[in-house]
């Protein structure tokens, strides 16, 4: 019956129009992402009002066209002008952007494009298979389950500041402060505006997010006014070209890289709300956590284009599959799509894939589909972009500037962020020059008020602060947030030589921590792998004082 | 004594943070909501605070042996103004777009804008007014053709359209 399902949906995704208007979206989205301003979600609404004359499987099938070449746009601004054109590739610009600039443009855009490419494709397959599995996992989360996988969230901006833990740590709770200003989430309490109305509303992420990144980063590259008068990238774009070939063989000999990746995303676009804005970053961080080099990253190398690439397009297969199956929007883009499936009168819910399995599958062979169109489109479609890379910085700065400052008020039609725009694009700026990292800020910000969101519904449901130690789930991602914490310091002793013999005990103890909470977990799956790890962090911990016994 | 850059952040931040202190006490308190709008930004700046300490001592500790030269001086702001001036220049540019867009709208404000911009950092010949007119007016054109005619788009709208 499944494979009958799937027939037929193949049938319906692949006829001519629907063909064409997936190729359009896929376009538009590319287009949308690559210019830094225009974000997946404008370029989404915008797709909105177009598709209701359409039939329910070609108006979705043309938003995950967007969506998908939304999500692979963004990196096109982030490798070749260092701008993240999305907060879906933020991470992309940590290493694609080096890359480029050390004269590998062509290879860093392949391996950003066929990682979306394999990352979609893992995440499409994986859940056409376990949608419903996954489903039920999303589920367990409350309140508690939430702040705390927030605040481990939180814990990994001091690891993604580098060399500078200290600032690092203070922008990120710099970001966390100017979240609260504003209306309170939950009761609409007015605070921190001083008085002012206008502050009243707080500040939107994407005007601070551009400000933060696009500003800073132009304005530095137009700082000294010799550089300039030069063109973004030194190398010929004539001479760039996507690396298909190169790019398949790098990633095809990072395996792990590509699947955990895949992993973090399809995980992180099955928690509601959250989105391609968090795995990119967190799977990043995981990378340069499980490499043996991480002091590499942020130089260009293939392992951090892989773990942002393909991570944010498997969160948008695993944002899917929340929507389906659960009608809980994984993040604002499937909020966007639940809106233009209830205008076609169809209400997504746990029945949703029994009662309607031409049109679910279909979603699932369009995202599948999506990706290989997507190849074809950035292939043809980079000569264009190139042209762009050629061009003077003083001239691209200035419309690029004019461009966000139109893309930031077409969000909500308000004066009042593109000032905010101003605002955080000289706070960016001055981050930049001080040597404060810009990453943490932006993190602080989108996810300050979710945590703040899931605390006070905790707090409402029970001020017993003993439920977040009780709570499997939620007492799971505290270890992780402890862990994280130690886990750079724990990198530097185990450099140093004479460094204090504890140390040597951290990670399998830590082994051992995890396995705790997954013990309390219903099922069978989850409490062997409980067993499995604590029985490996045993072992090791036997084996390790065995070698401290004999040294 | 002549602080270091970090020293001096740190006491700004620290500023910073007691002005937004100061502000949590001045929100409105309401009764029967399970978790009070000030607690969340107090649990913040209480580990804000401590960081931004860290910092300042941290600058006060670089701060010895530097060369009291490079302080505060009149040709010291004049020398950070030029080495600059591109970025100032940009900003107040942009400043003066956001002021004139809702008067004078998009349009015009984003040519005038543009080619203050190509003005500003490109090079500054005769021959160059062509291209900048080109550039931003068609540039400037083409967003609001695309925007306001292909995509339905509210953009900025001045006095005169």
């Amino acid at each position: 019956m499944l494979f009958h399902n799937i027939a037929v949906a193949f049938e319906t995704v692949f006829a001519l129009q629907n063909l064409l208007l997936m190729t359009a979206g896929v376009l538009a989205g590319i287009v949308a992402a690559a210019i830094p301003g225009i974000t997946i979600t404008l370029a989404i609404i915008l797709t909105l009002p177009f598709t209701f004359g359409m039939t329910p499987i070609q108006g979705i099938s043309t938003m995950i066209g967007v969506y998908v070449g939304g999500l692979s746009g963004g990196l096109l601004a982030g490798i070749l002008i260092g701008i993240p054109g999305t907060p879906a590739s933020v991470a992309t610009t940590f290493d694609g952007f080096p890359m480029a600039r050390q004269g590998r443009p062509g290879l860093a855009l392949g391996i950003g494009v066929w990682a979306s490419f394999f990352g979609g494709l893992i995440s499409a397959v994986t859940l056409m298979v376990f949608a419903p599995v996954l489903g039920r996992l999303g589920l367990e989360f409350g309140p508690w389950d939430f702040f705390a996988l927030i605040f481990f969230a939180l814990t990994i901006i001091a690891s993604l500041s580098g060399e500078s833990m200290l600032k690092g740590g203070i922008a990120g709770l710099m970001g966390l402060l100017l979240a609260c200003v504003g209306e309170e989430p939950v009761n609409g309490i007015a605070r921190l505006n001083f008085g002012m109305d206008a502050l009243r509303q707080g500040f939107d992420f994407l005007p601070v997010l551009v400000g933060l990144f696009a500003f800073s980063q132009l304005m530095s590259d137009i700082e000294d006014p010799a550089s300039a008068k030069e063109a973004l990238i030194e190398t010929h774009a004539r001479a760039v070209k996507i690396q298909h070939r190169q790019a398949i063989r790098e990633i095809m000999q990072r395996p792990l890289a590509l699947l955990r990746a895949s992993a973090i995303g399809i995980f992180i676009g099955l928690l509601p709300a959250a989105g391609e804005s968090i795995s990119n970053i967190l799977s990043y961080d995981q990378a340069k956590k499980a490499s043996k080099h991480p002091e590499k990253f942020g130089t260009g190398i293939p392992e951090g284009i892989i773990a942002s690439e393909a991570s944010n397009n498997a969160t948008a297969g695993g944002a899917l599959t929340m929507m389906m199956a659960l009608g809980i929007p994984g993040d604002l883009v499937t909020a966007i799509m639940l809106g233009a499936l209830l205008i076609h009168n169809l209400a997504p819910s746990p029945t949703f894939i029994t009662e309607q399995p031409v049109l679910s599958y279909g979603i699932f062979v369009s995202f599948f589909l999506a990706h290989f169109i997507m190849i074809a489109v950035q292939s043809l479609g980079l000569r264009f972009f190139l042209r762009l890379s050629r061009v003077p910085k003083y001239v691209l700065a200035a419309v690029i500037f004019l461009f966000c400052a139109v893309g930031v008020f077409a969000l909500n039609n308000i004066m009042f962020d593109v000032w905010t725009l101003f605002f955080f694009g000289v706070l960016g700026y001055q981050m930049r020059v001080f040597g404060f990292p810009l990453a943490p800020m932006v993190l602080g910000v989108i996810l300050g008020p979710i945590a703040e969101v899931n605390l006070s519904r905790a707090m409402a449901i029970s001020w017993d602060p003993v439920l977040f130690l009780v709570r499997p789930w939620s007492l799971f991602f505290l270890t992780l947030a402890v862990l994280s914490l130690i886990f750079p310091y724990w990198q530097r002793a185990v450099r140093t030589p004479g460094a204090y013999w504890l140390w040597r005990y951290y990670l399998p103890v830590s082994f051992m921590l995890m396995g705790i909470p997954l013990l309390r977990m219903p099922g069978y799956l989850r409490p062997a792998l409980a067993v499995g790890l604590i029985a490996f962090g045993l072992w090791r911990l036997v084996r390790e004082w065995r070698d401290a016994a004999m040294a | 004594m002549r602080l270091h850059t970090d020293a001096k952040l740190g006491l700004a931040l620290l500023a910073f943070c007691g002005l937004m202190l100061w502000g949590t006490y001045q929100i409105e308190p309401r009764p029967y909501i399970s978790l009070s709008a000030a607690v969340f930004p107090r649990v913040v700046l209480t580990l804000l605070i401590p960081l931004c300490l860290a910092l300042f001592i941290k600058g006060l500790r670089e701060s010895t042996g530097l060369d009291p030269r490079g302080g505060i001086t009149l040709a010291n702001i004049r020398g950070t103004i030029f080495k600059y001036r591109t970025v100032i220049g940009s900003f107040v540019l942009f400043f003066l777009l956001v002021v004139a867009m809702p008067v004078l709208g998009f349009l015009i404000s984003g040519a005038l804008y543009v080619a203050a911009m190509l003005w500003l950092l490109g090079p500054r010949s005769p021959r160059q007014i062509p291209f900048i007119l080109m550039v931003s007016i068609g540039f400037a054109g083409g967003i609001y053709v695309v925007f306001r005619f292909l995509l339905f788009v509210f953009v900025p709208e001045g006095i005169f359209f």
